[in-house]
């Protein structure tokens, strides 16, 4: 700001006001960008509160065997279990789903593996999808492009202004700051992180698997908190998204030239949430991604196709759950069980 | 480009203030601020400029017509005003709002589900031509002028509305800004964003899990009225501290629009501090307009009416009118027991008055929030008690614990301090301090899009 431009007698005003401001917001950034409570920047001084799930998963699957199946999907995918697979098979399966994962973190994540020398190791890749997966709402989570290891895999992708522009002021978000804090107290205390990643990819949450474990979890609490968010994405009618559609068949693709037996499989959504989304189309969007997904699977390279979108599909129950959306350990077997025999036959 | 956003703040507020300041009192001040408000219209949706564009021109050639007496003023009056009636219904009616109030986003309104601020660009082009048809304006109107007056990015989203003579001097850049104005600015902006994101925004998350847990009993159900009292008084009034603080940066005086409304102690009281600039122009423009006489029936009659259009004026749904039609019946009520006990000496202490008074606004929340009717009917049943007591535990544990925290702090700084208007703003240093704290406090704490309520309308 010029000073020449300011209404005269306020610009010491103006000068104290502005300064205080940026003083504040570059100690906030200072310490969030030194803390680094989530990994996503350069430094690395202390442990993350809480674990970039992308980073840790990338660093297995570069630095580890090169599995024999590879589960790809979002965070409604964790649940499904290597160890299970691995008893059932005797395949060597890694969990590679991430948070608010999306088609390109799928393509990023396969890529990697496929980059591997020992590559032909992977037989089966397991993709857990939802009725959201194609949705336009997020095409590339600012997470990925905070993980450059795993980032390079996803292929050219025109970073938009907006979105660069609001990632670049997370580094003053007072939630980050809050996270450095406990970081930081963290340090102190010596405590482990809350959130943490198995060598097979299977992801902890310390504090909600010691509510469950002591029978205090409130299953109905985090049922009912998630669905404002899932009222308002089925609200705003989104169409199935053709960057996510092109993705979805490069991995298909890639699966098909590399002899991957490709599995895909609709995760479910819990009962009382599709009873509250009925009205704003759940059944409609069901339908809508199914007829894409036979469509592709008639024109291109064949893979497997499990709907188990709502409980009744597999015989799961509807106190298998921690939300709305993601299941516990006995529906993610229920789920895996068909899927076995088709992984079998991959590696035979 | 909203209020509480980033790009606002670090982008477009500073260039346009730098810019106005200096072009302040030259001829080049008018087209530069025409330039920034289209600027904020094509960043929210440039699909929406033309359609706002022609309302606007429509507007103007017939204020013009109004101005030069090219035919009769009246006819061209109601012409005009049935134009800008019929545009706004044909919005409103055909584009429902979606869900429940708070569901509306951002988003929504970009991807044209309701245009920007449409009520209150018709409500600022129909008070124009309404004061044309009573020589309140005199003076020709340009086309420029018309558009700056209906578009000003300061008010455009939100209000406050504003009247032609209120604002014309300054839409010209005629008057340069003065040091108190801009001490005053960034005064009203930090309050304003702190009510928003440090107040309303924790409070409508904390809402929305409460009300998506269902039928809560008479403990839940009040609980959660009271947040959404708390939640839309400081969602709105931070907006308009924030409207008129922005505006003061460039030398604009609006008018306020909220003068401590939950310290009302009757309705008549309340309707004179909530929402001030919208109970103004109702009542300047329908409730005087329809005559009033001696009569006691036609004062409840024009009451009525005045009540009902407030409440069409957020959208077209029947819990909207319903909230307007009990506002009048409350009005009405009140007017008819001060006739009787005009002559008698009933005097209700204040504090039980108030308490009473937000009582019933609280009731009337009701019917505003809910999606439907019946969802409203089941709210108020639930504050009545029909459903039982309820259990506290069972709602904190779906509020959490910080819902009647926040909601009691809400509530306490709403009785006990005063509206920022009413704050002398001095240029000290250690006032510039606490303010740049507490704006780079509410900065920090934007987190992802939480909309204005009022965006909607």
């Amino acid at each position: 700001v010029r000073t020449e431009n300011v209404p005269s007698g306020s610009r010491r005003f103006l000068t104290i006001f502005v300064a205080t401001v940026a003083g504040w917001l570059a100690v906030v950034a200072v310490v969030n960008f030194v803390v680094n409570p989530y990994g996503n920047y350069r430094t690395s001084y202390f442990t993350p509160y809480s674990w970039n799930v992308r980073q840790a998963k990338a660093t297995h699957l570069r630095e580890t065997a090169v599995p024999n199946a590879l589960i790809l999907g979002s965070s409604r995918s964790f649940a499904l279990s290597p160890e299970y697979i691995h008893q059932h098979t005797g395949l060597l399966a890694y969990n590679a789903s991430v948070p608010s994962g999306r088609m390109i973190d799928h393509l990023a994540i396969l890529r990697l593996t496929l980059s591997r020398p020992t590559a032909e190791r992977l037989k089966v890749v397991l993709l857990g999808l939802d009725l959201g997966s194609f949705w336009p709402d997020i095409i590339t989570p600012m997470e990925l492009r905070a993980t450059p290891s795993l980032f390079r895999y996803a292929g050219s992708e025109p970073a938009r202004f907006s979105f660069s522009l609001v990632d670049d002021l997370r580094l003053i978000a007072f939630s980050q700051f809050e996270d450095s804090i406990r970081t930081l107290g963290q340090a102190r205390t010596g405590q482990p992180p809350n959130l943490s990643v198995d060598p097979d990819g299977v992801v902890h949450f310390a504090q909600r698997e010691q509510e469950l474990r002591a029978g205090s979890y409130d299953l109905d609490a985090a049922v009912a908190e998630e669905m404002p968010y899932l009222e308002e994405s089925y609200a705003r009618k989104w169409q199935l998204s053709e960057t996510h559609t092109a993705r979805f068949m490069q991995i298909v693709e890639l699966c098909h030239s590399y002899g991957i037996r490709l599995v895909v499989s609709l995760m479910p959504d819990h009962p009382r949430a599709i009873e509250r989304l009925r009205s704003l189309g759940w059944e409609e969007n069901r339908d809508r991604l199914l007829a894409l997904l036979k469509q592709e699977q008639a024109r291109g390279p064949w893979f497997d196709l499990f709907d188990f979108s709502s409980i009744d599909r597999f015989g799961g129950t509807s106190d298998a759950f921690i939300n709305a959306t993601h299941v516990t350990a006995p529906n993610a077997e229920k789920m895996l069980a068909p899927m076995l025999q088709t992984m079998s036959d991959a590696v035979q | 480009m909203p209020f509480n956003s980033y790009p606002f703040f670090f982008g477009f507020l500073p260039v346009v203030a730098v810019g106005w300041w200096r072009l302040s009192g030259t001829a080049r001040a008018k087209w530069w601020l025409l330039g920034a408000n289209v600027a904020f219209l094509v960043c929210w949706d440039y699909r929406y400029v033309p359609q706002l564009a022609a309302v606007i021109v429509v507007t103007w050639l017939v204020a013009r017509a109004m101005l030069r007496g090219s035919g009769s003023v009246r006819w061209w009056c109601v012409t005009g005003l049935a134009v800008l009636a019929a545009n706004l219904a044909v919005l409103k009616w055909l584009s429902v709002p979606p869900a429940h109030s708070t569901s509306v986003s951002a988003e929504d309104v970009r991807v044209g589900i309701m245009p920007l601020g449409i009520s209150f660009v018709t409500f600022n082009l129909a008070s124009l031509l309404i004061d044309i048809s009573r020589r309140l304006v005199t003076r020709d109107v340009s086309l420029h002028d018309c558009f700056s007056f209906a578009t000003c990015f300061p008010y455009v989203m939100a209000g406050p509305l504003v009247r032609w003579n209120q604002v014309r001097p300054e839409l010209h850049g005629a008057v340069p800004v003065r040091p108190d104005q801009v001490f005053r600015g960034l005064f009203l902006i930090s309050i304003g964003l702190g009510k928003k994101v440090l107040l309303a925004d924790p409070i409508g998350m904390r809402l929305d899990h409460l009300m998506t847990f269902g039928d809560a009993g008479f403990v839940g159900s009040w609980l959660a009225m009271t947040a959404f009292a708390a939640q839309i008084y400081f969602d709105f009034s931070g907006y308009s501290d924030m409207a008129v603080g922005v505006g003061a940066l460039l030398g604009f005086e609006l008018p306020q629009n909220f003068s401590s409304p939950y310290r009302a102690t009757n309705p008549a009281d309340f309707w004179r501090r909530w929402h001030m600039s919208l109970s103004c122009w109702v009542r300047d423009y329908v409730y005087l307009s329809l005559g009033l006489g001696r009569s006691r029936t036609r004062a409840i009659f024009n009451t009525f009416v005045a009540m009902l259009l407030i409440g069409l004026w957020h959208g077209a749904a029947w819990t909207f009118l319903l909230w307007g039609f009990y506002h009048a019946c409350l009005l009405s009520i009140y007017h008819v027991s001060q006739t009787i006990t005009s002559t008698r000496t009933v005097r209700i202490p204040q504090l039980v008055a108030r308490f009473g008074m937000f009582a019933a606004v609280t009731i009337g929340w009701a019917l505003f929030r809910a999606d439907s009717l019946l969802t409203s009917g089941r709210l108020i049943a639930g504050m009545t008690g029909l459903y039982g007591p309820g259990g506290l535990r069972l709602v904190l544990n779906h509020a959490g614990r910080a819902m009647p925290v926040l909601v009691a702090l809400a509530l306490a700084i709403t009785q006990l301090l005063p509206e920022p208007y009413e704050v002398g703003v001095t240029s000290a240093p250690w006032v510039a301090v606490t303010l740049g704290t507490l704006f780079a406090i509410s900065l920090m704490s934007i987190g992802g899009t939480n909309p204005f309520l009022y965006l909607q309308f």
